[in-house]
């Protein structure tokens, strides 16, 4: 019984001090201007996978830049925080790291796809972060010799049942498998690979016969089989712009875009849900693949230093010539394009996310409600 | 190849690149000796540092490291009876009853010896099998993955000891426990709870550390002694190394199947030392495995470290690694401007050359420092158990806790801990525990993606077939031999 009071006036005692940390750290934000926001103080940058993958060297190779940059020359310290294919770490950065501009994120295009699928287990909200820097990727799809397949044109007919091997229907594997959709192709997608480099395997041992990888993988791996003639380039999955309208990736300007391959079939340009699925999952799985974000609700100071530091870096020599190494030939995304392509991602329809839910428990059995 | 190996060399031996390897060495040898710490985490340590290194120097850092964590992580292991990473407890089972006898340093020796045998023959394997990789590893499809995970349990039954059905259900348990997490092939999560932390599945540090290091921590605290009564003999070193090379072939044949076993990507590397130790009980005769056999070391011991150099090959050549380490190294390749994958062969061939040489100069030079360290080290098992025991737990936890930094993490050590404790009252076996945890993943991923893509007719597969008849004669193999031998012998008793 006794508890109870002394409890109560722990209690009040900490809210007195929780609020009087509030009005200081507000009373602060008021003369704080970008230019010494990050003056002496250390920064984390949380990394929601696990180390060496590649959305952590993407983190660690952005991280010192951040630190040159940012005036203040602030410590930047990239932290992993794997699990739950990056839900578990963005999970936590969204509801208990400080949103006081000293905690930044990494996300991937596997942190996005589960966002816009508005996965049970997701607790962020993408529309409750603030964009910094961001980068595309691409991939492209390609198919064996043996399909009989010589162009994009051919895939409608094929010597033989075309077999995909997948990782997991509701991962980057969706826009693979959302791209046979809109070109209405019969694939047997067998899910369950280790990852993209399993199921390259796979598809030179003949386990599959239509792949897609990445573009670094692709140039790395692939391309020597397209030479000596074992893989034929079908399509990329392409670049969706600011105004919704897809467009040749710039990693392989000779090589048509999805959108192209239909037109060819077709003779139209494809429209309806299934392809305003594709589009918005593109942009969100490869068009913004990499992003680095800060919390809406930061200080403003530590938006501004941020958007300042990175108003820089995209223009530095040195740092373009690094990323060209590490980030394949794409170009980060100057800051109004990048706020564009992530509003457009926030914004999209219910009635295409209703779709592909459906899509996925139909055709893959993936309930998205139990993930 | 030969002029361009020769290059790599002295590009490695220039002062400053060996520094580093140096370096890497040192920090692989202290993550070995930690319990619970392993390459994975040595690799996430460095990885931040090699970024803007020059290739030969960061590689030389993080293969300097990777190369000798299983010749570190033995002092636990023989000394203290506590894995020294999570793919090394087989050493346990004789190197421990050997420290107890006081032929801690026979048994170190020995270890020593054959970590280095083993890592250079798997820095050769690397080297040789360079030409032969891609057809070798494309020969692998999931038919044939599924195949060897079903070799690798198979070894549930030899390593049962007396008592096969024991090892069963102790096998089954681990898969089960395996199969916490997300499914690999189709989108479920299995009794997770709605827990996000058994969402990931249970690490395997938590499991390997739960289920050796906690029932020894507690039998040490319950006898309060120190491990070893009886004086360490003098000269103990050599006497291993000349047990090692009086069992050369024994020695050789498990260099060879560790390399064999990591190069061949998806299965599990981490239960390649209990696989070898267990080939080696079934096939070595006259044994007593278990009681302190100076042959129960030598096998595991040449294969762990051969196994690092196995790995590297579908890591380097194809990109797809093999184990958590391999996977950091990827990413560790593409922050010094690298991709994994043919060009490693081409143009990037002085790089994976490097690599090679570092494996093996690493090698000899981590059991040159283990050999220097022994006398301190073996020490410690005249510590009087009530002085090691506090500084072991905070070590052991910290293991632990470093897989996913969550308080799952000792929560489930815990649980897994009492459970290896009933396990080792009741002379119930853990190691089948162990390898069923460590392959119900992939066992299932290959075996349903066979039935997916081939329905049944993966069974007839020439690589199928041949794997199952190695399977059949390791579990009745010995007894069948036996069989014919005495029968051998009775009709020469007969005729003579």
């Amino acid at each position: 019984m006794s508890v109870r009071p002394i409890l109560a006036v722990l209690i009040l005692i900490s809210g007195a001090g929780l609020t009087g940390c509030n009005t200081q750290s507000a009373g602060n934000e008021e003369v704080e201007d970008p230019a010494s926001f990050y003056e002496e103080k250390d920064v984390s940058l949380v990394i929601p996978y696990d180390t060496g993958g590649g959305t952590d060297v993407f983190g660690r190779f952005v991280a010192p830049y951040f630190g040159e940059f940012l005036s203040g020359e602030p410590d930047i310290q990239p932290e992993n925080i794997p699990g739950g294919g990056s839900i578990t770490g963005s999970n936590e950065y969204a509801n208990t790291m400080e949103p006081d501009g000293t905690n930044l994120l990494a996300t991937s295009g596997s942190t996005h796809i589960p966002f816009l699928l508005d996965q049970a287990s997701v607790e962020y909200d993408l529309s409750k972060l603030n964009p910094v820097l961001g980068f595309p990727t691409g991939g492209m799809v390609y198919a064996s010799p043996s399909t009989g397949i010589e162009e994009p044109g051919d895939l409608q007919e094929v010597d033989e049942e075309l077999i995909y091997a997948g990782i997991s229907a509701s991962g980057l594997d969706l826009v693979t498998l959302l791209a046979f959709e809109v070109l209405d192709l019969d694939v047997e997608a067998v899910m369950g690979y280790e990852g993209r480099g399993p199921s390259r395997i796979a598809f030179e041992q003949g386990e599959s016969n239509i792949d897609y990888q990445t573009t670094s993988a692709y140039k790395e791996n692939v391309e020597p089989m397209e030479e000596s003639g074992e893989a034929v380039p079908l399509f990329t999955f392409g670049q969706i712009n600011d105004q919704g309208e897809m467009e040749r990736d710039p990693a392989f300007p000779d090589t048509p875009a999805l959108q192209e391959v239909y037109e060819e079939i077709h003779g139209e340009k494809p429209s309806g849900v299934t392809w305003d699925a594709y589009k918005n999952f593109v942009s969100a799985a490869y068009t913004v693949q990499k992003i680095i974000w800060v919390h809406d609700d930061a200080p403003e100071a530590s938006k501004q230093a941020l958007k300042n530091s990175v108003e820089e870096m995209v223009e530095n020599e040195e740092f373009l010539a690094e990323s060209e190494k590490v980030m394949e030939e794409y170009e980060p995304f100057d800051q109004e394009e990048l706020q564009e392509l992530v509003n457009n991602m926030n914004n999209t329809s219910e009635d295409v996310v209703e779709w592909v839910r459906e899509f996925l428990l139909e055709e893959y059995d993936t309930d998205v409600e139990e993930l | 190849m030969i002029e361009a190996a020769i290059e790599a060399l002295l590009t490695l031996l220039d002062p400053s690149r060996a520094g580093f390897m140096v370096l890497g060495i040192l920090i692989g040898l202290t993550v070995g000796l930690l319990p619970g710490l392993s390459g994975t985490v040595g690799m996430s340590l460095l990885l931040p540092f090699v970024f803007g290194m020059d290739t030969t120097s960061g590689m030389a850092l993080l293969i300097g490291m990777v190369a000798v964590v299983h010749t570190g992580d033995t002092f636990p292991s023989v000394l203290l009876g506590i894995p020294g990473t999570s793919g090394s407890q087989a050493t346990i089972m004789d190197g421990h009853p050997l420290a107890k006898k006081g032929e801690a340093s026979r048994a170190l020796g020995a270890a020593f010896f054959c970590s280095m045998i083993g890592g250079i023959l798997g820095g050769m394997a690397l080297y040789l099998t360079i030409p032969l990789a891609r057809p070798l590893i494309l020969s692998f499809g999931s038919p044939e993955l599924f195949m060897l995970a079903m070799l690798g349990l198979s070894m549930v039954g030899i390593l049962a000891g007396r008592s096969p059905l024991k090892g069963l259900i102790s096998g089954l348990l681990g898969m089960m426990i395996g199969s916490v997490g997300s499914a690999p092939a189709v989108p479920e999560y299995r009794y997770d709870f709605d827990s996000p932390y058994l969402s990931n599945g249970i690490p395997l540090a938590v499991i390997a550390l739960g289920l050796f290091a906690f029932p020894a921590l507690v039998n040490m605290l319950t006898a309060n002694r120190s491990i070893s009564d009886s004086p360490p003999l003098s000269g103990g070193i050599l006497k291993g190394i000349k047990s090692s090379i009086a069992n050369k072939w024994l020695m050789l044949r498990s260099a060879v199947f560790g390399a064999i076993i990591g190069f061949i990507p998806g299965l599990g590397g981490s239960v390649v030392d209990w696989i070898s130790y267990g080939v080696a009980k079934k096939t070595t005769q006259n044994n007593y495995f278990g009681e302190g056999d100076i042959r129960g070391v030598i096998a595991p011991e040449s294969t762990n470290n051969a196994k690092e150099g196995g790995a590297l090959i579908p890591t380097l050549l194809f990109g797809i690694p093999g184990s958590g380490t391999t996977a950091v190294l990827l990413g560790g390749l593409t922050l010094m401007g690298l991709e994994a994958g043919p060009s490693m062969l081409t143009s990037d061939l002085n790089v994976t050359l490097s690599i090679i040489w570092t494996l093996i100069f690493a090698n000899i030079i981590g059991v040159m420092f283990c050999i220097l360290l022994t006398k301190p080290i073996a020490s410690l098992s005249f510590v009087p158990a009530n002085k090691l025991i506090p500084f072991l737990i905070i070590i052991i936890i910290l293991g632990a806790y470093q897989s996913s930094f969550a308080w799952g993490d000792i929560f489930i050590f815990l649980g897994i801990g009492l459970l290896g404790l009933i396990m080792e009252s009741l002379d119930w076996p853990r190691a089948p525990l162990l390898i069923g945890f460590v392959l119900s993943l992939s066992a299932e991923r290959y075996l349903w993606i066979s039935v997916e893509r081939y329905e049944w007719t993966w069974l007839t597969n020439p690589i199928v077939i041949f794997i199952f008849i190695i399977i059949l004669f390791l579990l009745f193999g010995g007894f069948l031999i036996k069989r014919i031998s005495s029968s051998i012998q009775q009709g020469g008793a007969r005729n003579g």
